[in-house]
C-alpha cells in the first residue's frame, strides 16, 4: 500500500551534486527560511546529492588532520537534527534509484526512498515546486 | 617511507580555477586543504596559482563570514578559504594570482590582497611552465 505523502507548501528538489558549488548550503538555508516563516517543506534528492544522507557518513565528517580535537558534523547528521527540529513541517526524500546507482542505497532512517515513479505525485502535493541544480 | 624528505627541490606549479565548491558538505576539507601536504611531500617546491573566481580566495573580505543557522543547529565551521591560504603561505608555498583576474574582483582588489601573495603579469603563468617539473589542476 502506497505511503501517502503529506501536503507541503513548497518541494524543493536537490538534484545538483555536493562538493561543486554553494547550491547543497543554498538549499538547506532556503529550506530553513521557508520553515521559519512556518512554511511545510518536503526536500527530494536525486543523483549524487542522495549522499547527504548516506548512512555510511555517520554523525561526523573524517577527521582534520591539522586539528585533530575539533569535529565537524557530517551532512547526515545536519539533515537528521533538521528534521528534529521540524517534525511533522519538514520531509526529506531520497530517489531510491539513483541512490542505488551511486552506491548510497543505505540511508538514515530518518529520510525516506521513494521510487522515481512517486515523483510526480509529490510535485502534486505541493504548492510550488523548485527545482535546484541538474543531475 | 612516510614522512621522509626528499632531498631534490621538486618544482610543482598548481593551478586552481574552479573555486567555492561546497561549503556545508565541504567544511574544512576544501580544494586548499591538500596543498600544504603536497608541498611537504614534494619536497618542498609547490607554488600555487590561482586564477579566475579562485583568486577571490586570496583577497580578504570586508566582513567577517558570518556563522550558518540551520534549525536549531549554528554551524561555524564552513570553509574558511582566506585561512586556507594563509595555512598555504605559512607552510611555505608560493602564491600567485595574475593581474588580471585580481582586477577582475574590483578596483579594492588588490588593496585587499593577503600579504605574502605575489601578483604576476598579465599572462605570465603559461610563460612560466617550463620551468616546473610539473604542473596539476585542482
Amino acid at each position: 500500500m502506497a505511503r501517502p505523502i503529506p501536503a507541503t507548501d513548497v518541494l524543493l528538489n536537490l538534484f545538483g551534486a555536493p562538493h561543486q558549488s554553494d547550491l547543497v548550503t543554498s538549499a538547506l538555508r532556503l529550506a530553513t527560511a521557508l520553515l521559519d516563516r512556518g512554511a511545510r517543506v518536503q526536500i527530494w534528492t536525486c543523483g549524487d546529492a542522495t549522499g547527504l544522507t548516506s548512512a555510511a557518513l555517520g554523525d561526523t565528517k573524517p577527521r582534520d588532520l591539522t586539528d585533530l580535537e575539533r569535529r565537524h558534523p557530517s551532512t547526515a547528521l545536519i539533515v537528521r537534527n533538521l528534521l528534529a527540529d521540524h517534525p511533522d513541517r519538514l520531509y526529506w526524500y531520497v530517489c531510491r534509484f539513483c541512490a542505488d546507482d551511486r552506491g548510497a542505497a543505505d540511508q538514515i532512517p530518518q529520510v525516506s526512498k521513494r521510487s522515481p515513479f512517486l515523483f510526480a505525485e509529490h510535485v502534486k502535493a505541493a504548492d510550488k515546486a523548485l527545482v535546484m541544480g541538474v543531475c | 617511507m612516510p614522512g621522509e624528505v626528499i632531498q631534490e627541490r621538486a618544482r610543482w606549479l598548481l593551478i586552481m580555477e574552479k573555486a567555492y565548491r561546497g561549503s556545508v558538505e565541504t567544511q574544512f576539507a576544501d580544494a586548499l586543504y591538500v596543498v600544504p601536504d603536497l608541498h611537504r611531500q614534494s619536497g618542498g617546491g609547490c607554488d600555487l596559482a590561482l586564477r579566475g573566481p579562485a583568486v577571490g580566495y586570496a583577497v580578504r573580505t570586508v566582513a567577517p563570514q558570518p556563522p550558518l543557522r540551520l534549525g536549531g543547529r549554528t554551524l561555524d565551521t564552513l570553509p574558511d578559504p582566506r585561512a586556507s591560504v594563509t595555512k598555504v603561505l605559512d607552510a611555505g608555498v608560493t602564491v600567485l594570482v595574475e593581474e588580471p583576474d585580481l582586477a577582475a574582483l574590483g578596483r579594492t582588489a588588490a588593496d585587499r590582497l593577503l600579504p605574502g601573495v605575489q601578483v604576476i603579469e598579465p599572462y605570465g603563468l603559461a610563460a612560466r611552465w617550463p620551468s616546473y617539473e610539473q604542473v596539476w589542476f585542482l
